[in-house]
């Protein structure tokens, strides 16, 4: 179990580190170092985007039911 | 004429009498009514002392790495007077979340309420830099086993809060077993069930150490940094 559960961090890590680019000595996660790959900044974008389109669906919704 | 006069000094003695006795015996009634509602506490049990040790990981958005973090929490617990199954607690004790390179220390002071498995803790202090310090678990009386997440926030500069989340649990107490129940009508016997299967999960997790610890540090910030990005963007739901 413990190793499904290593593998599955390591798997996790990989996807992520494609996201994010973390220098070895860095401090934590405000560490100004830790910067957005081109991938990572693509997925922010893309998570924007979908906020604003749920967000007008959901308005649209709203303003015809009430 | 003599006799009839002899006759109302004698009731008049006895009323004098009886005036006197029901004067003594409304004292007496009074007395009785003090005693049993005003120098009596009013049907509150008795505190008993209680002392728990906990341990286990914790993270900090300051820093990248999974720490080990233990706490002695002493206090009491109170009974509550109609529902002896509900108890209010009282704890004080420090907090230690230790990274390889440094120590953070908390002194907590929590108050919170047990009913029956679960528990809550709460300390929200310091006016206006406040340390919020919230604890929610289970704690099972048969071996005073306790485990619990929790978060505590600080202030910090240029930030809100810097917050820091915890999982912990008693260091040497078995998870009673629940032999008896059901997983249909009996919520102390999922409770129970629930916590031996995490139990056994973090003693696991406890032998697979540095490597999962790693993992799970680097894994953590990484989410948090894009956590934060998304933020940042201004976008709706997220900020």
């Amino acid at each position: 179990m413990i190793r499904i559960l290593a593998e599955a961090l390591a798997l996790g890590n990989g996807v992520v580190s494609h996201w994010v680019s973390v220098p070895a000595n860095a401090s934590g996660p405000l560490d100004p170092n830790i910067t957005l790959t081109q991938t990572g900044t693509d997925l922010v974008n893309y998570i924007a985007s979908w906020s604003v389109h749920s967000s007008d669906i959901l308005c649209v919704i709203l303003d015809a039911l009430f | 004429m003599k006799a009839r006069r002899y006759w109302l000094m004698a009731k008049r003695r006895d009323e004098r009498m009886l005036r006197g006795q029901r004067g003594l015996l409304l004292l007496l009634v009074l007395a009785v009514v003090c005693s049993t509602t005003l120098l009596v506490s009013p049907g509150r049990a008795v505190s008993a002392p209680t002392t728990i040790t906990l341990s286990g990981w914790g993270w900090c958005v300051a820093y990248a790495d999974i720490a080990n973090v233990s706490v002695v929490l002493d206090g009491s617990s109170i009974p509550r007077e109609n529902a002896t199954d509900i108890q209010d607690l009282y704890l004080t004790g420090t907090l230690t979340f230790n990274l390889e390179d440094r120590t953070d220390e908390f002194d907590l002071e929590l108050r919170g309420t047990k009913m029956r498995s679960l528990f809550f803790l709460k300390q929200v202090s310091g006016g206006d830099s406040p340390i919020i310090a919230e604890f929610e678990g289970t704690w099972l009386s048969e071996t005073d086993y306790v485990a619990c997440e929790g978060r505590i926030a600080v202030p910090a500069p240029n930030h809100v809060a810097k917050p820091y989340f915890f999982v912990l649990r008693t260091e040497n107490a078995e998870v009673p077993s629940r032999l008896s129940g059901n997983w249909v009508a009996d919520v102390d016997f999922m409770i129970g069930k629930l916590t031996s299967a995490a139990d056994a999960i973090a003693d696991r997790l406890s032998t697979g150490g540095s490597v999962i610890k790693e993992n799970l540090g680097n894994l953590l910030t990484q989410i948090a940094v894009i956590a934060m990005e998304v933020r940042r963007s201004g976008i709706p739901y997220f900020t």
